[in-house]
């Protein structure tokens, strides 16, 4: 639509259109080639750092990267794996846990000053810098100043949870809200206890913003690195349910330990790491997507 | 949506009694749904809970480092962490090295200045693209999308890999010498820009890949509500003659300036709070004041993430980084308050036209 | 009844462990002097007197080791000789920096934590039961990127610490001339790549540039951490392998590399200069001269902490330094220490013999040393 001057054909009393002046064309010719430089400058790194991990990790792949432990700077990943998925599921059972309650009471049950002060607390929470609550959990976990538990699941998966807490909680609450006034009138209108309704109609209905929330949270624990420093540490070993005092490995760990070494076995585990989290981060995307489309699917 | 406050709740006061019913109070409170509020309840003072003995820890934890450095902390350029082999001193009850100094203004500055460059290269090129893509037909938007969410959803740690790795050789190599040669002729700007090019670790590349890492988070928002700006005022425009730049000065921006507003904002604070891609581009320069577009730098939570183990066997270094930690959070508080203010201002001045339409 | 007879056995198998201890350690004395040069494990007599108060090994169990980066090439060659002895026991090793060997085994996160420094004065008093044992001798190579030149450059402290100073900023510049005449040094400029994590290998280049010029490089500057000075074009790596890489990457680059990174840094083509040492003679980083710098050091205090910086024998390389195991002598368990006891004393002996120390350019410990290093290992307790 870079034409101005219309195209609709003038009333014969009008007469003729007033020239456009150069300068504006001119002007919006340089806005749109802009828009299309920033386009590529959004689309390019992301091809860039996508092709440049895989044009580094796959001529080298091999499967016993799933299927061995790490041992000093070569061997596998599996055990990083693990610990990544077993940290994750904690995160999700104990953040999510705390979440959706925090986010249900928001939505439903509380009102003008005490809705006030809940929701600015984790409002706040979500503005703290990760590496802030990471040294907090090493001081207060971690650490022989604090409750000793050294590296462990236990304090990795609190203080992921405090960081995903403000997500998952802004989901449930505003995905509760969004249903429509019609469920609960109607819920009401059928004499339905307001428990019953909310458990088996409202709540129902917020599944998929619940679980995009819950997504957008195992995306974030799966990819952070700073928290987990200090709380997991890290280890050669199958990790085990053991709560505190085993650390545990991770799959950021490696990409940053490993990426610049002169050992190409060492950077070729650390590009594989990579690999591995870009697949976690596409099937997050494609769940995300999945979940939408159900969703809309099950709204009509 | 607002829901009636009539459905809030569900206590005993706002139901009718039903015929019949028990009106025994723990009966009313088990069917009001009470253990359920009371659940809730415990569940959602967690975070406000944690939030306060995040604080109470680290004032606790900083006292010795604040009452030792007092001011010099904010004014001062050097931070040393002490004569290591020197004999140990003692400063309020607490052993530790002799020679010790706390100035994180270049810190400071650093996390302020890399923050601020990757929101001036990420918001007209985000605004630019988002522009576009609104524009764009279906599929090819959708697949655009998806780039998004996958530049938005990978681990920091690779952007740093990548910075690392790729872009930083090359933007010292390319890059930077054409900007030194550019702006760093223009005179008042030279020491800025003009200064020799460093390697690749240093602010302009930590600024960059912030940039990558925040362009997502306000491109994604502002295609959002581009595409929720009503057809019709568009299409007002259109008829009155403007050309699509000025449609999108005049008319689109103006109406969500608040919402970019916003989303400059939450991308603000992922930039401010960034770690691991940070450290690994940075140059961990402790000492050195950003004064140079290209030389090594450092930021607080850099700092923190590299140099946290020589800290820990010294009680006033981890004093000090408890401080920086304190530091960081009052900063992003900060940002996030002005914004907020920002936000309403904004909404408050915004175009008469639209609202009700 | 049990119990006595349970005492009287242990009676019986320590006094004459006692005794040949006592007569093994008046023979080692005497071998002092004539152990030189070789990098062969130092006196087997007195290993053979130490070896009864050395516990067994649990037949399953777990080590978690962290720290130096200069050490892990050769604690990774002990996992795998270990393990393969001990099939029951496995070992977790991890490259950090020497700071986080420290720091990670003061506060009981792992059971041994490596470093090229020993404990200050600071840190003893912040971990009171970290003890630090000496399991080898390293050094730290000067390495520079220089494709041009062909043999190595002679450097000395002075002229490194007005490097790493920014007071010399070309490889032309007169003073590195006058270090070496008929050389013709080209006018890169020089890029100097420090550590920028907690790095032991920096306590000891440091050590090494103050010992030879206080006043372009001051105590306030020895640290794990120092404050660098500026220069222009910096570059800080975390670990020594991203030293290898960083000084790769630019021509004109100097860093300072342990020795146990010999073979890779000459596969990426860089030089390792001559550094003088404090009999005034420019030495590399040999087997040979390791030996001679820590045979000229009075022998090793009790606590293990020892400098062998700016040694004066004229063979010596002047910036060498023991790698330190550093263990909490309370650990959780007796079992846990047992197996500390056994894995550092194997070590010591088998470890260090010229099938490990050599496939990373260390030498093993003089006998006075080691004796301190087995009495430090006997303090472990569970």
């Amino acid at each position: 639509m870079s034409e101005t001057t219309s195209g609709r054909a003038p009333t014969a009393d009008v007469g003729e259109w007033p020239a456009v002046r150069a300068g504006r064309k001119i002007a919006n010719l340089g806005y749109r080639i802009a828009c299309w430089i920033a386009l590529a400058l959004v689309v390019g790194p992301a091809l860039w750092l996508v092709g440049g991990v895989l044009a580094n990790a796959v001529p080298h792949w091999q499967w016993s990267v799933i299927t061995t432990n790490t041992a000093g700077e070569t061997g596998g990943l599996k055990q990083a794996i693990l610990g990544t998925l077993l940290i994750t599921l904690g995160v999700l059972i104990i953040g999510g846990t705390i979440s959706i309650l925090t986010g249900l009471y928001l939505a439903e049950f509380a009102t003008g000053r005490l809705r006030t002060v809940l929701r600015s607390g984790y409002e706040v929470l979500s503005g703290i810098p990760s590496v802030v609550l990471g040294l907090v959990g090493y001081l207060v976990l971690v650490s022989v100043t604090g409750l000793d538990w050294k590296y462990g699941l236990l304090p990795a998966v609190l203080v992921l949870s405090v960081i995903i807490i403000p997500y998952i909680t802004k989901a449930t609450e505003t995905s509760l809200l969004q249903v429509p006034a019609a469920y609960r009138e109607g819920a009401e209108a059928l004499g339905i206890p307001p428990t019953w309704a909310l458990r088996k109609i409202v709540f129902k209905a917020a599944v998929p913003g619940i679980v995009t929330g819950l997504l957008i949270a195992t995306a974030i624990s799966v990819g952070e690195t700073a928290p987990l420093l200090y709380t997991a540490g890290w280890s050669d070993f199958t990790p085990t349910l053991q709560l505190t005092g085993q650390p545990i490995a991770f799959l950021t760990y490696p990409v940053f330990a490993f990426y610049n070494l002169p050992d190409a076995g060492a950077k070729i585990l650390s590009y594989d790491a990579g690999l591995l989290l870009l697949v976690f981060v596409l099937l997050f995307i494609i769940a995300g997507r999945v979940i939408v489309v159900r969703s809309r699917r099950h709204a009509e | 949506m607002a829901v009636p406050a009539l459905r809030r709740g569900g206590g005993a006061g706002s139901r009718p009694r039903r015929p019949g019913g028990t009106t025994s109070s723990l009966g009313r409170w088990l069917r009001g749904g009470g253990p359920i509020r009371a659940v809730g309840l415990a569940g959602a003072v967690v975070p406000g809970l944690v939030l306060i003995g995040l604080l109470v820890e680290l004032i606790i934890k900083a006292i010795p480092a604040i009452g030792y450095s007092g001011l010099h902390f904010l004014t001062s350029s050097t931070w040393n962490f002490g004569s290591q082999y020197g004999t140990p001193v003692t400063t309020n009850g607490l052993v530790h090295a002799p020679g010790e100094e706390f100035g994180a203004l270049p810190q400071i500055l650093g996390t302020l200045a890399t923050s601020a460059i990757a929101l001036i290269i990420a918001v007209p090129v985000s605004l630019g693209a988002a522009l576009l893509i609104a524009e764009l037909p279906r599929r090819l938007a959708g697949i655009v999308g998806g780039f998004l969410e996958l530049l938005a959803g990978v681990p920091s740690v690779l952007i740093g890999l990548w910075g690392a790795l790729t872009l930083g050789p090359i933007v010292a190599a390319h890059v930077s010498p054409l900007i030194a040669d550019t702006l760093g002729r223009v005179p008042g700007l030279t020491g800025f820009f003009g200064q020799s090019t460093g390697n690749g670790q240093g602010l302009f590349t930590s600024g960059l890949v912030l940039a990558v890492m925040v362009i997502p988070i306000i491109a994604s928002t502002s295609r959002d509500l581009i595409r929720g700006v009503p057809v019709l005022t568009q299409e007002g425009a259109v008829a009155l003659g403007m050309s699509d730049l000025e449609c999108v000065r005049k008319v689109t921006l103006p109406w969500i300036a608040s919402g970019i507003l916003g989303a400059v904002v939450l991308g603000l604070g992922r930039a401010l709070g960034e770690t691991i891609a940070v450290a690994m581009v940075c140059g961990v320069a402790l000492s050195s004041l950003p004064t140079n577009l290209y030389g090594a730098m450092i930021t607080i939570a850099a700092n923190i993430i590299q140099n946290l183990e020589t800290a820990i066997t010294d009680p006033l270094d981890i004093s000090a980084f408890a401080e920086l930690a304190l530091a960081l959070m009052v900063i992003t508080l900060l940002t996030n308050v002005v914004a907020t203010l920002l936000v309403r201002r904004v909404s408050g001045t915004a175009l008469p036209v639209g609202r009700g339409l | 009844m049990a119990r006595r007879i349970r005492l009287a056995g242990t009676a019986a198998i320590l006094v004459p462990a006692a005794l040949l201890a006592a007569a093994c350690s008046s023979s080692s004395s005497s071998t002092t002097s004539a152990s030189t040069s070789t990098s062969a494990p130092a006196s087997a007599s007195a290993s053979a007197a130490a070896t009864p108060s050395i516990p067994a090994a649990p037949s399953s169990g777990t080590l978690t080791e962290t720290g130096s980066s200069v050490m892990f090439p050769l604690v990774s060659e002990w996992q795998k000789g270990y393990t393969s002895a001990h099939p029951g026991i496995k070992i977790s090793t991890a490259s950090t920096n020497s700071g986080t060997g420290i720091t990670d085994a003061g506060q009981g996160l792992v059971n041994i934590g490596a470093s090229d420094a020993y404990l200050s004065a600071t840190q003893k008093s912040d971990y009171p039961t970290l003890e630090n044992i000496p399991t080898g001798v390293n050094a730290i190579e000067v390495v520079y990127n220089l494709p041009s030149l062909t043999a190595p450059l002679n450097l000395s402290g002075t002229v490194l610490a007005q490097i790493y100073d920014g007071k010399i900023t070309t490889w032309n510049d007169p003073a590195i001339a006058k270090l070496n005449p008929g050389v013709t040094l080209p006018s890169t400029t020089i890029v100097t790549v420090h550590r920028a994590d907690s790095s032991g290998s920096t306590v000891l280049f440091a050590q090494y540039l103050n010992a030879q010029d206080a006043t372009d490089w001051p105590s306030s500057l020895v640290a794990s951490t120092p404050t660098w000075p500026k220069t222009s074009g910096a570059l800080a790596e975390t670990g020594s392998g991203a030293m290898v890489t960083g000084a790769a990457s630019k021509v004109g680059s100097i860093a300072y590399i342990g020795d146990s990174y010999s073979s890779k840094i000459s596969a990426a083509k860089l030089s390792v200069a001559a550094v003088l040492n404090g009999a005034g003679k420019y030495t590399t980083a040999t087997p040979a001269a390791l030996t001679a710098a820590v045979n000229s050091f009075p022998p090793a205090p009790a606590s293990g902490s020892e400098s062998l910086i700016n040694t004066s024998a004229a063979a010596g390389y002047a910036i060498t330094g023991y790698e330190y195991a550093d263990v909490n002598t309370t650990q959780s368990s007796t079992t846990q220490a047992d197996l500390i006891q056994n894995f550092l004393y194997w070590a010591i002996t088998t470890g260090s013999s010229p099938s490990y120390l050599g496939k990373v350019d260390f030498v093993a410990l003089p006998t006075p040393t080691f004796n301190v290093a087995v009495n430090l290992i006997n303090k472990i307790t569970g």
